[in-house]
């Protein structure tokens, strides 16, 4: 476009926001130009600062010249399918003025199959979606046909989605949409991160010019308010679920302001949900639960309840988490640690959607160490720095699924694709030894050719255009279907549906709670005393119930440890606690509502310094725990103790069991085993020497690879979520992923997807790097070496955490000698 | 503690349990396998899913090892021989049907709900069986019978053994003493398996050649 026509359109948008009343941002006019002028990049501000408009202006402007009745021009990208409502309705709005016949569509998982049928037919001309449903498009046989009109893809909260294999997962759609228009333009909006260069080189590709960055300095501020204990002897020390103290939450909590209550697993949502109904029962009706394990249509009731103001308080995990528009929402509570500043942040920005407005958060801490972070936290915003969000790298599970969809789709040739693939950031170190294994795998099954005889996912077809050149597709129409029933999976375990007997559907729960209960069993869920009635197709049939049970079902998800700033942090504010003298005048809230734990903690045993590492030995009938706090977040504490244990294994042979959490982590062995020999043996156990030798002794005597290989084979499509509409003869095809471990390792040791669960192990729980790092701090440190006659109350966590992982270089009988011990008890 | 067999009397029988997942009744010299879901690889490569087929060649193998170190006069598979009708390829046919001859030995099969619609020659497909003071099946049988042990398949049971560090699991046989069901192992290399009652009195396998009452 000319510079002319450049101007022309920017006084349209500018028209159109002065009609509303809007005032255009600097920033907004700044994205609306770059736009223009064909750029590509990230806009990067805070949320509720009207990003959405300063990114879809652009595309919109440019729509209005070469629009058709049908045809697909703009695509947006969201993590949420609860954000697509609302993202429609603002799209819709500015839409309209520039022309009132634009077509906006959703697809997600929510959206049916009819309404995904004419879709295709008849395109509309911006469409919604979210990573998962984009690659099930790729796997369209109509998709290069459907996505030929492209011209502007819009990815939305691209920060959330980058740290996990949903990132991977997306640019790799964005790679083969580049691919198949070369002058698509692609933005991204974003919270503010540390790495924001790199956030926009993976959403435009590694040889792309530099994308370009627009920031604002528009700061909002942020008021945290913590729910301190009254009763100093009833603070837990440990848990999870902080409803002890609900009632110092309810009493600063407004019943008549509509409020959202971030709790970070459904389980905890499920039992405040019901806890508040219990306390509250005036509020009964007004109380309402979310999470993403609930039936589409009970979400939808509830988003609807808070719009027209019938529901005030909703209990939720991070399905409400984004941009969704509830307005106005005057109170936001986080119950428990947010783990990261920027979920702190993005939560808190809900209480003002409205640039240059104040955002509240109440901070419901769930156990009393969690009251060091909320302070670190306050400290971390003062000073204005911001964490980096990074990418996994080389998914070959990602990948893997990705060449499936593209062959069940448009098909691809193995040479144009690689370089496609290439393109991408986190995919730029990929070499051609891996990508043919790639290849082979999805052709033959593996290097041994004899071995599968009846395997055939890709096959060969001779190009049409060239009779030289070959492109892969999947014929086979029910591998199809299977392999579009398991997009979707990159998060996510194996689900039942949960129904009334009568028909209506509650939800999913994970197939391993469903396979505990029995006829009769009373659980709680989506809210209700439900009562097994029976399993069938893997649907789970129940009834209501009167009776009350505490059995609520537990899904996993993804364990999430502190930032690498938060932890820095931390130490500070624990260093600043040792000086107890002044009767705490010194602290800030949280920190002061602490004391007596500190307290407890000097007599106990001590608090340490930022010079100092503490270390406890707690004995109790059989066991000996050593409580080493390191302080320096989850994964890579856990790190270092998967480093120790492997290390004292090698000088006497034993088993450890081990815990870690952000604090620090636990060994504990059975209890004859003396740990006083980390006394002599301390600097053995910090030293760099062997460092990843030590490591990769510690993963071969644990579980951990095959505990990673667990997600690597639902995503590469080794194990199948089970298909609802062919329950038969799919339950005929449930392997568990730990046999397939166990027979790739036998029969083909070079297996990528065993070697990637492997680096995965190293990349996010034994991290070389970050361990280096920390253990060269803690050289520089002084040992202080407690036994004690009860549990600290730092160690507290640690000892009553349930998730614990076992290193053993003992022999089989050796183990089973002392496990029989006490089950013949 | 650990035995290279154990031994569980019944009535004036004499079984022994080996960990080879296989159980011997000296009496009628009956050898008695289950779960060996042949052809389960293919089975799962006909479905896009690259399992090797590797472990049947080593399934059939350790039947044959069994027997030349038993000798028994019968061989009794409690059920899925095969993992599927669909996935029984020309050559995994014969080789089984070969089975018999090489081994000079009478095989019957319990037919298993994965063998429904498999067909093969030289191996003899039976509903159930009593045989002495025993019922053989697939799947246990709805009632009791005083007196008479039912030995089954179909559960592939595992033991799991736990304390505050440590866990391990294990195939394992089990005996449900008060509905006098013994369930084997499963045989087959490819295959998972299930917790089992803690009533149920357990012989773990802990190796190739160790086994463990527990």
């Amino acid at each position: 476009m000319t510079v002319a026509t450049n101007k022309t359109s920017i006084e349209q948008i500018k028209k159109f926001f002065y009609e509303n009343h809007w005032k255009p941002l600097p920033f907004q006019l700044k994205s609306w130009e770059a736009y223009l002028n064909g750029e590509n990049g990230v806009i990067q501000v805070p949320t509720g600062c009207g990003k959405t408009y300063a990114a879809l202006m652009g595309p919109l402007s440019k729509l209005k010249e070469c629009r058709k009745k049908f045809g697909l021009y703009i695509l947006f990208i969201t993590p949420l399918k609860a954000l697509s409502r609302d993202l429609k309705n603002s799209i819709n709005t500015a839409a309209i003025y520039f022309d009132g016949e634009i077509t906006v569509g959703i697809r997600n998982g929510d959206t049916s199959q009819y309404e995904k049928k004419k879709q295709i037919l008849n395109p509309p001309n911006i469409l919604i979606t979210t990573p998962e449903s984009l690659s099930l498009l790729l796997s369209n046989k109509e998709s290069k046909n459907l996505f030929k009109n492209l011209f502007s893809i819009i990815v939305d909260e691209w920060h959330e989605l980058m740290g996990s294999k949903r990132g991977n997962q997306c640019e790799l759609s964005l790679s083969w949409l580049r691919g198949n228009r070369k002058d698509l333009q692609i933005w991204a909006m974003s919270a503010t991160i540390g790495n924001i260069e790199e956030a926009g080189r993976a959403i435009i590709g590694v040889k792309a010019k530099a994308p370009t960055i627009i920031s604002t300095n528009i700061q909002k501020e942020i008021e945290i308010t913590s729910v301190l204990p009254e009763d100093e002897t009833t603070f837990p020390w440990g848990g999870h679920l902080g409803l002890r103290n609900y009632s110092s939450l309810l009493k600063i909590l407004d019943k008549n302001k509509s409020t959202l209550l971030f709790t970070n697993t459904r389980n905890q949502s499920e039992r405040w949900y019901q806890c508040l109904k219990f306390c509250l029962p005036e509020m009964e009706e007004k109380i309402a639960l979310h999470h993403g394990s609930l039936d589409k249509d009970e979400r939808k009731v509830v988003e609807d309840g808070v719009k027209n103001g019938l529901i005030k308080w909703v209990v939720c995990t991070s399905s409400l988490d984004l941009g969704i528009d509830f307005q106005p929402v005057d109170q936001i509570v986080q119950i428990g640690s947010a783990k990261n500043l920027a979920r702190l942040i993005q939560r808190a920005g809900r209480s003002s959607h409205r640039p240059g407005g104040k955002s509240n958060i109440i901070f419901m801490p769930t156990n009393s160490l969690e009251l060091f972070e909320i302070s670190a936290m306050r400290r971390i915003i003062k000073s204005g720095v911001s964490e980096k969000i990074n990418l996994p790298e080389l998914s070959f599970d990602v990948l893997l699924q990705h060449l499936v969809s593209l062959a069940c789709g448009p098909g691809f040739n193995s040479i144009i694709e690689k370089e496609r693939i290439k393109d991408c950031w986190s995919y730029r170190n990929l070499n051609n030894k891996d990508w043919d294994w790639c290849i082979e795998f999805l052709e033959y099954g593996g290097k041994c050719l004899k071995a599968y005889p009846k395997y055939k996912k890709i096959e060969r077809e001779k190009s049409k255009d060239d009779k030289n050149k070959f492109n892969y597709f999947v014929k086979d129409k029910s591998l199809i279907r299977m392999h579009k029933f398991n997009i979707g999976t990159i998060t996510s375990d194996k689900f039942i549906n949960v129904k009334y007997s009568r028909g209506k559907s509650l939800g999913n729960l994970e197939e391993n709670f469903a396979s505990k209960l029995k006829a009769g069993d009373i659980f709680y869920f989506a809210g209700r005393m439900l009562q097994f009635v029976k399993m069938r197709d893997m649907t789970l049939y129940v009834k209501n119930s009167s009776k009350k049970s505490s059995l609520i079902p537990a899904w996993v998800g993804g364990q999430m440890a502190i930032s690498d700033l938060l932890s820095d942090s931390l130490r500070k504010e624990i260093d600043i606690c040792t000086e107890l003298d002044h009767r705490g005048d010194h602290l800030n809230k949280e920190l002061n509502s602490l004391l007596p734990i500190l307290k407890k903690q000097k007599a106990v045993s001590n608090i340490p310094k930022r010079n100092q590492l503490l270390i406890e030995i707690y004995k109790t009938k059989d066991l000996t725990n050593l409580f080493v706090f390191t302080l320096d977040g989850k994964f890579v504490n856990e790190g270092i103790a998967f480093l120790w244990a492997s290390r004292l294994a090698k000088k006497k042979k034993s088993t450890f069991s081990i815990t870690a959490n952000d604090f620090g982590f636990s060994l504990t062995a059975s209890e004859d085993y003396d740990f006083k020999i980390i006394k002599e043996e301390f600097f053995y156990l910090i030293e760099n020497k062997n460092l990843e030798d030590d490591l990769e002794n510690a993963i071969n005597f644990s579980e951990l690879t095959k505990r990673r290989f667990k997600n690597i084979a639902q995503i590469s499509g080794l194990v199948n979520h089970n298909n609802p509409t062919k329950t038969k003869s799919s339950s005929q095809l449930q392997i568990s992923s730990s046999l397939f471990y166990d027979v790739f390792a036998k029969y083909e040791e070079d297996h990528l997807l065993i070697k990637q669960a492997h680096a995965e192990v190293k990349e996010y729980q034994l991290e070389n790097k970050r361990i280096t790092n920390s253990l060269k701090r803690l050289s520089n440190l002084k040992m202080i070496l407690n036994e004690t006659e009860t549990p600290s109350p730092f160690a507290f966590p640690l000892l009553v955490e349930r998730l614990k992982n076992t290193l053993s270089n003992e022999s089989i009988e050796k183990r089973v000698e002392k496990l029989i011990k006490k089950y013949n008890r | 503690m650990y035995k290279s067999s154990s031994v569980l009397n019944w009535g004036d029988s004499y079984l022994e349990m080996f960990p080879t997942r296989a159980l011997f009744i000296h009496k009628t010299r009956e050898l008695l396998i289950c779960d060996i879901h042949l052809g389960k690889g293919e089975y799962f490569q006909r479905n896009g899913i690259p399992l090797t087929n590797n472990s049947d060649e080593q399934n059939l193998l350790r039947i044959k090892n069994i027997v030349k170190e038993v000798r028994p006069n019968k061989l009794i598979i409690l059920g899925d021989l095969f993992h599927s009708k669909y996935s029984i390829s020309e050559s995994l046919k014969s080789k089984v049907e070969r089975l018999s001859s090489t081994l000079n030995i009478k095989i019957e099969l319990i037919v298993g709900n994965h063998d429904i619609g498999c067909r093969v020659k030289n191996i003899r497909f039976i509903e159930f069986k009593r045989s002495s003071n025993f019922i053989f099946s697939h799947e246990p049988l709805d009632k009791s019978e005083k007196n008479f042990l039912n030995i089954c398949g179909h559960y592939h049971p595992k033991i799991y053994l736990r304390n505050a560090k440590d866990k391990l699991s294990f195939r394992c046989f089990a005996l449900d003493e008060k509905e006098n069901v013994l369930y084997l192992p499963a045989f087959g290399d490819l295959t998972g398996g299930y917790p089992c009652k803690n009533s149920f009195k357990k012989w773990a396998i802990i190796s190739d050649n160790q086994i463990l009452e527990i």
